[in-house]
């Protein structure tokens, strides 16, 4: 009995092995990408960041003096930049976030057909290429009586001259918020829509039996706690996107960097550096910054959605 | 020659003798240029109706002559007997010698050039004048003269007068290094021409005549450009043609020549008389030569053969004297409409329906035999031997149409403005006018305008023959309808004045787009076939199957060619341009046609897309040798970087920079070098509505101070004005801001550049300057496009760029003519007003490890010198459409473009002022600051001295770490090294030939 149970053993150990192998055979493809296009580029921003390099001579090594100066003597950075990002990312992020679910789950009450179209209208806005985006944006916030919000506030009498929404520091952040939100049901949107579509409706018909007495139990009791999966894809593709979603301010505006620095925003900050300033070891150090600061709120993700187990 | 010639003749003689030296001089002395320049606004149409009117005929037979002997005037002109054959090209003309063969020369070196004739004549009647001219001149500009009759210019024509120059091109066609075959350069051909003088835009059926009294009248020419030998001039009656019918019998028609034809290639003339006629390739099978894939010339454009007043000769050796057809296979391609041609044999008109030869429409190639307006074909009498003919572009069918569109478009201007100006520019819907007890008479016009463009319609498709839809007369439909529309219910005219003149579908839009097309007359050719009666000519166009196989043929052999293929060879000179496809092709093609062949040197070029992968392509050690129609700024940056070349170690730098204003070097310049070549020239422009500023009664302000004054009076009708701070962009950059603050004497650095000077006093009162116009003076500010507000008359008045300029001549033809630039306003300091402003468009750098300094250095000298440039402006202009205006920084070169002269004369003015500003590593941080306290100032009401204190520390702060950085200073503020600030007045050390 013993013998045949070693072998057994045995057996089942070089399975393993053999299945160990082949598993890595089939995601080498993917890890080598991987290895390229990710870990080292990452790896060599690290590197640049404690570098002075100017792009056109090479690298100079200077410690780790690029994140002194950012975290000391920075001021835009940690007057602005900083505020200004978190106050983008809180908005951006948790009410992009709640109305992408809340969408998917309204598209999800209704015939599949007419679901179809919707979720494409809502997706599309996410696809169209930035710029483009922002050519309508401006033509609808343009600053003289031409622009459309600023002729019909007009014509309602509820402005006596036009409002000079994107050059005005007053406004321009908010606007910023409202344009990103109208274009943030991306991927996440669509991965929670499958995920409210996938809930076995048995589910609902039984704690109905149970004495559940209408929607918002069903969402709460039900719904998002069976698409725990997509809802933390979700959050963490949202958290990304809105820490990564810098550069609409700069389109909207016109310029690099936005007028008072009312909406500069890490990423502008970085493109600032890196190709208007000529600095890149310094960009590099603020991207090795956002990246920690991407990190650390995904952990955050991860222990409000993840599984616990 | 009759009686009355030799009687004129005679006065005249009599008097050049008869007035005394006194006389004379007494006359040359108050003919400066100053007092014929002024611009005389009748159209010759309306001077020659009035002079009709009163009873003045050009059909007499009064003629005369003045022969060089008998000139008078100043002294910068002198008879010579270096006459170019003169009496020989008078007799072979049939013209009479009457003097010695002497022919008035200028002095080149003289800059204003004037003659003087005396004429007497019998009695007061119409004239014309013609005259025999050697061109001298060696630029592309036609020669301009202008004709003062008694010390009057009759009528706007007369001061505009051109005469053609001839141009000769080789018809043996290169071949660039993929087998297309490349556009020739033409060079002049000097000769003697007999010439009428005629209106510039060579619309008018006949010569211009002039009115001359009764007795002595003394007649300037006066040269505006260019130089020319004068031989006799003419004066006699207007110019009669005889009719077909004349034309025959006098020839003793028989019958035509039977059978047979001989083909001249219409891409290889004898002469022409204007540089922009160009030749292109036409992939029709049966358009010969024909090629699969190279691109052999084998039409002439018609694109670019479109204008009134080109011509193109070709010559023919006829063997057998007879009468001839003459057939032309063309493509005329304009919907719906006919244009036409004039054609002459060996010089002249034969009879009155050559003049205007019309071709119809058809999207295919045709045979066409030259007939009359009727379609009746017209035979041409040729002896047998050596012939030159000519077909000439004719629009003078539709003169009289183009002429009415543009009464009427004045007309509904004038109207909507003074409707304006009763109910300001902002109009309240809910708002009811009773417009006619303010102008009784607009329903009345309304109706007069709507019946005159349908008349117009009615004659435009008389002439076409043909009442199917062309866009002229949809625009010309939509147009007198809309007019008629609007005449129903004069008193909404207030509420629906868009549909009068501020949109883009108003009536004005909708006739001004009409107006240009109605003498528009493209036509391309293949060739001219000289043929007789039953001629078996080829097809025009190949059959079906031919071409389908030609198409498939051309499908696979186009894997094979090497025209698509990236490979770049080792030798060769590498050029990236951030320019489009059209510009770099052009360049290619002159730099294969021209540098290469004479310099041996290989070029490349291709195209950038974007400027920032110039910087990637450094940093990976693959940029070119190269770079062009980069940034202004752009190359400090990369000099200070240690990436590119310092051109100051050329030799020749200071005379190749001679070339340029010094004001343009300012931000090329780092420490000792200058990195770049300026390249492209922005400029900004005052433009002002001439129709509104003359209404409201505005004067055009020269400063700043005079702009102030007219706002109240503008603002009062809802207008403003429209400063470049107004833009839609949020950066104000330095091209927005410093014309303020080198204007007011102001500067934004300390003299060893380590410090920020915001609080220099004259910076302080600039700024508060450009934020008082908008807190205190109300300026719009944010403007969408100050294109449109000026066209809509928003803003009647405002500082645009050369882009601007560029949309307004060709994209506004509802306010052509109606507009005009001058000098942007300034600020008046010791009796002169500085128009200081930034400038720079693009540049061109040479890359520090090319490893091809000197061949890179010849390229850009030969680039941008004076001929090149010219050159390349001209063949922008006609292989690509009159918009592809080239806005190069040669000063010389500029100068010489065929653009409208008085345009011209306000960029050269504005140009003078040109001073950018200087960068230096922290710059930017300047630029962006003064930025932010105009914003902060402007949006948040913050005090400007304050503003200015808090961005002065941020610069501060930066300067340091970027002198730092740069090795200028130690981290605790030691000064290293000394940093060279160049300014207005030192520039010249770096660049100018004399310091």
């Amino acid at each position: 009995m013993s013998e045949i149970a070693q072998v057994l053993k045995r057996k089942k150990h070089r399975w393993k092995r053999d299945d160990e192998i082949t598993g890595n055979l089939f995601i080498l493809p993917y890890l080598v990408a991987f290895l390229l296009f990710i870990i080292i580029p990452v790896f060599m921003g690290m590197l640049l960041s404690l570098t002075y390099f100017n792009l056109l001579e090479a690298p100079r090594f200077v410690g780790f003096s690029n994140y002194i100066a950012l975290f000391t003597s920075d001021d835009i950075f940690m007057q602005t930049v900083i505020p200004n990002t978190f106050k983008f990312a809180l908005f951006v992020g948790p009410i992009g976030y709640m109305l992408g679910f809340f969408l998917a789950w309204l598209l999800a009450q209704i015939p599949s057909k007419l679901r179809t179209v919707l979720a494409l209208i809502i997706y599309s806005p996410s696809m169209t290429a930035g710029v483009a985006m922002a050519v309508m944006w401006k033509i609808i916030f343009s600053g003289d009586e031409s622009g459309y919000l600023n002729a019909i506030l007009l014509n309602w009498n509820i402005i006596e001259a036009p409002i000079q929404w994107l050059t005005n520091p007053a406004y321009l952040m908010n606007i910023m918020i409202i344009v990103t939100l109208w274009s943030s049901m991306g991927i996440g949107f669509l991965a929670m829509l499958a995920g409210v579509l996938n809930i076995n409706p048995e589910l609902y018909e039984a704690a109905y039996v149970d004495g559940m007495s209408n929607k918002f139990q069903e969402i709460f009791y039900i719904t998002i706690p069976s698409m725990k999966p997509q809802m933390l894809f979700g959050a963490v593709m949202s958290l990304v996107a809105t820490f990564n979603a810098g550069s609409i301010g700069v389109m909207l505006s016109g310029q690099n960097p936005t007028p008072q620095n009312a909406g500069q925003l890490i990423v502008t900050h970085i493109d600032d550096y890196g190709f208007i300033r000529f600095d890149m070891g310094y960009a590099a150090a603020i991207s090795v910054v956002l990246l920690i600061l991407i990190y650390l709120m995904s952990r955050v993700a991860y222990k409000l959605f993840g599984d616990k187990d | 020659m009759n009686q009355a010639i030799i009687g004129t003749t005679v006065a005249i003689l009599v008097l050049a003798t008869y007035f005394s030296n006194d006389f004379l001089t007494a006359k040359a002395a108050t003919t400066t240029p100053a007092d014929t320049n002024e611009v005389v606004s009748d159209s010759y149409s309306s001077t020659l109706a009035t002079w009709k009117a009163a009873g003045l005929t050009d059909v007499h037979s009064d003629s005369g002559m003045v022969a060089p002997e008998s000139f008078v005037g100043n002294t910068t002109f002198a008879l010579t007997a270096d006459n170019n054959d003169y009496p020989t090209f008078l007799s072979t003309s049939g013209l009479t010698l009457e003097g010695t063969g002497q022919v008035l020369q200028w002095d080149p070196e003289s800059g204003y050039h004037d003659v003087i004739l005396l004429v007497a004549v019998p009695t007061t009647n119409l004239y014309t004048l013609a005259l025999d001219y050697y061109s001298q001149t060696t630029g592309i500009r036609e020669i301009e003269i202008a004709v003062v009759v008694n010390d009057e210019t009759q009528y706007y024509e007369a001061g505009q007068v051109t005469l053609d120059t001839f141009w000769v091109a080789s018809n043996d066609f290169q071949d660039d290094r993929y087998g297309n075959q490349i556009m020739p350069n033409a060079t002049q051909q000097y000769q003697w021409t007999h010439a009428y003088i005629q209106d510039a835009s060579r619309i008018q059926e006949r010569p211009l005549t002039f009115k001359l009294n009764a007795g002595v009248n003394t007649i300037k020419i006066q040269v505006n450009n260019g130089l020319f030998k004068l031989g006799q001039v003419y004066l006699g009656p207007q110019v009669e043609y005889s009719s077909y019918q004349d034309y025959l019998s006098l020839n003793g028609y028989l019958n035509l020549v039977q059978g047979g034809y001989q083909t001249l290639e219409a891409e290889n003339p004898a002469l022409k008389n204007t540089l922009s006629i160009r030749y292109s390739t036409d992939r029709e099978p049966n358009v010969k030569p024909f090629a699969l894939i190279e691109s052999k010339l084998n039409v002439v454009d018609g694109d670019t053969f479109r204008k009134p007043g080109q011509i193109i000769y070709y010559d023919a050796e006829v063997a057998q004297t007879g009468f001839y057809h003459i057939t032309v296979k063309s493509l005329q391609t304009n919907v719906n409409t006919r244009v036409f041609r004039t054609l002459t044999v060996d010089g002249k008109v034969p009879f009155l329906e050559a003049l205007t030869i019309p071709f119809n429409f058809n999207r295919k190639w045709q045979n066409t035999t030259l007939s009359d307006t009727e379609g009746n074909e017209l035979a041409i009498y040729l002896e047998a031997g050596p012939h030159r003919i000519s077909l000439g572009v004719n629009a003078s069918p539709f003169r009289q149409l183009h002429e009415d569109i543009r009464t009427v478009m004045n007309g509904v201007n004038s109207l909507s403005l003074d409707i304006k100006k009763l109910t300001g520019n902002s109009i309240d819907e809910n708002r009811e006018w009773d417009i006619l007890t303010y102008m009784p008479n607009l329903q009345n016009d309304l109706v007069a305008y709507s019946d005159k463009v349908k008349d117009v319609l009615t004659r435009w498709t008389a002439v076409n023959a043909t009442s199917k839809a062309s866009e002229v007369s949809n625009n010309l439909k939509l147009a007198y309808q809309m007019l008629y529309q609007l005449s129903e219910k004069p008193n909404d005219v207030p509420k629906n004045i868009s549909k009068l003149s501020t949109s883009s579908s108003s009536v004005l839009n909708k006739l001004g787009v009409a107006m240009p097309l109605v003498i528009d007359s493209p036509l391309t050719l293949d060739c001219i076939y000289i043929n007789g009666e039953n001629a078996a000519l080829p097809k025009a166009t190949a059959g079906f199957f031919t071409r389908l196989w030609i198409s498939i043929e051309r499908f696979f052999a186009s894997f094979f060619s090497s025209q698509y293929s990236t490979q770049s060879d080792e030798s060769e000179l590498e050029i990236w341009v951030n320019r489009s496809r059209q510009y770099v092709n052009l360049m290619q093609q002159m730099v294969d046609s021209q540098f290469t062949p004479t310099t041996g040197i290989k070029v490349k070029i291709s195209i950038m897309p974007n400027e920032d992968k110039l910087i990637l392509a450094t940093s990976a050690g693959s940029q070119p040798d190269i770079a062009m129609g980069v940034a202004g700024w752009r190359p400090y940056d990369f000099a200070i970087r240690n990436a590119i070349y310092d051109l100051t170690q050329f030799s020749d730098f200071k005379q190749v920079a001679s070339r340029f204003y010094l004001g343009s070097f300012m931000q090329l310049v780092y420490q000792e070098g200058v990195y770049g070549l300026p390249e492209t020239q922005n400029f900004y422009l005052m433009f002002y509505r001439k129709d509104i500023m003359a209404n409201l009664a505005l004067d055009i302000p020269d400063t700043w101070d005079d702009v102030l004054d007219i706002l109240p009076e503008l603002q009062r009708y809802g207008m403003n004005f429209y400063s470049q701070l107004s833009g839609t962009n949020a950066f104000k950059g330095f091209t927005s801001t410093m014309p303020f603050i080198t204007q007011f004497g102001g500067k934004i650095f300390s003299d060893d550049a380590l410090h920020a000077a915001l609080d220099d006093p004259h910076t302080i009162e600039a700024i508060t300057f450009m934020t008082d116009l908008y807190t205190t003076y109300n300026l719009p500010l944010e403007v969408g496009s100050f294109y449109n507000s000026f066209r809509y008359g928003t803003l009647p008045i405002g500082i645009g760029d050369f882009g601007m300029y560029v949309q307004l001549l060709h994209a506004a033809p509802e306010i052509a003519g109606l507009w005009d630039i001058a000098p942007i306003p300034g600020v008046l300091k010791n009796g002169v007003v500085d128009r200081s402003f930034d400038g720079a468009a693009t540049s061109a750098m040479i890359f520090k490890n090319t490893g091809k300094e000197a061949e890179s250095w010849d390229f850009l000298k030969w680039w941008t010198s004076k001929e090149m440039q010219l050159q390349y402006s001209e063949n922008l202009i006609s292989s690509m459409g009159s918009e592809y205006m080239w806005n190069t920084s040669n000063v010389a070169a500029f100068a010489d473009m065929s653009w409208d002269p008085r345009h011209k004369a306000v960029f050269l003015d504005q140009w003078q002022w040109i001073s950018d500003t200087a960068k230096t590593p922290a710059s930017y941080m300047l630029e962006r600051e003064i930025s932010n306290i105009w914003n902060k100032v402007v949006y948040n009401s913050v005090n400007v001295r304050t503003a200015i204190e808090d961005s002065t520390i941020i610069v501060e702060k930066e300067i340091q770490r970027k002198m730092s950085e740069f090795g200028f200073i130690d981290s605790k503020g030691n000064v290293l090294k000394v940093y060279i600030l160049p300014t207005k007045e030192t520039i010249g050390l770096w660049v100018s030939v004399d310091e």
